[in-house]
């Protein structure tokens, strides 16, 4: 069960519309590394964790990650909500607004559609939890080079905070596969 | 709608609180972290109240309390409507 909470985790804010920075930023929402991504990734490798430790962080870390998502799309919205169909088509989203109009939807920076094919799920505690740690740091890596494209103090801010939580994510991943094959280390001797 | 103090307090207690939990979730027998958890816990609670006699319901379900005379949950402003 999940309780909807009507706030957002940090404040949200932009300076000025920027619909080249929204055509960018959307990948965080839809796209491989994206938040989507990384939420619906941990929540399903929970089911097949043998670790009680991971199990915990997976649903926990999961579960910011939703909240991520919702400051994701805050973001877009707010850049985008005042633009024109003129000004969208200038910035190149004008085939976002053939199908869409403003809508948020689930794409990459290049407009390419959310699969599954981005997350993975193998069953094995060490595959999976590497794979959460290579994930943190794609989605760390993505943030940095989105907060190269803009000079919005305010968006900069914003992604500068997503960007740390990845970092904060990654290490507890990375504690989590340390605690993992430390117990099948014990196993071994024993 | 205006961003308002409480929420900038009420963000930065649960900020702690998620932080927590990840640590406690890998070292479950720190005692004294679990200590800070339940401190924490205490005073989001007494910031939710704080928060929802003045700016309406938090959470869904009946995890908040309505106003008695109206819906809230359909009039108050929603987080991406925030001019933070
Ligand atoms: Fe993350």
């Amino acid at each position: 069960m999940w309780i909807y909470e009507k706030k957002l985790e940090i404040p949200v804010r932009v300076s000025k519309p920027d619909l080249q920075m929204a055509k960018f930023l959307i990948t965080q929402y839809g796209g491989p590394d994206g938040e989507l991504s990384a939420a619906l990734r941990y929540l399903n490798q929970r089911y097949s964790m043998p670790n009680e430790r991971a199990k915990a962080l997976l649903t926990d870390i999961g579960t910011e990650e939703l909240g991520h998502l919702e400051v994701i799309a805050t973001l877009v919205h707010k850049l985008v909500k005042d633009a024109t169909p003129e000004q969208m088509r200038a910035a190149g989203l004008g085939s976002h607004y053939a199908d869409h109009d403003k809508a948020l939807f689930y794409v990459d920076a290049n407009g390419v559609p959310w699969t599954a094919a981005y997350i993975q799920a193998k069953g094995d505690p060490i595959a999976d939890l590497c794979e959460d740690i290579a994930a943190e740091e794609k989605a760390r890596a993505t943030y940095q080079w989105l907060i190269n494209l803009t000079d919005d103090p305010d968006v900069i801010q914003v992604l500068t905070y997503l960007r740390e939580r990845e970092v904060v994510h990654s290490q507890r991943f990375r504690e989590a596969l340390y605690i993992v094959e430390e117990f099948n280390n014990t196993k071994r001797i024993f | 709608m205006e961003y308002s103090d409480t929420l900038r307090r009420l963000q930065e207690v649960e900020f702690g609180l998620v932080e927590l939990q990840f640590y406690l979730d890998i070292n479950p027998e720190d005692q004294r972290a679990i200590h800070q958890y339940n401190y924490l816990s205490d005073e989001l609670h007494r910031l939710k109240h704080q928060y929802e006699l003045k700016h309406g319901p938090l959470m869904q379900y009946g995890f908040s309390q309505s106003p008695a005379n109206q819906w809230a949950w359909v009039s108050t402003p929603w987080p991406w409507e925030i001019e933070y």
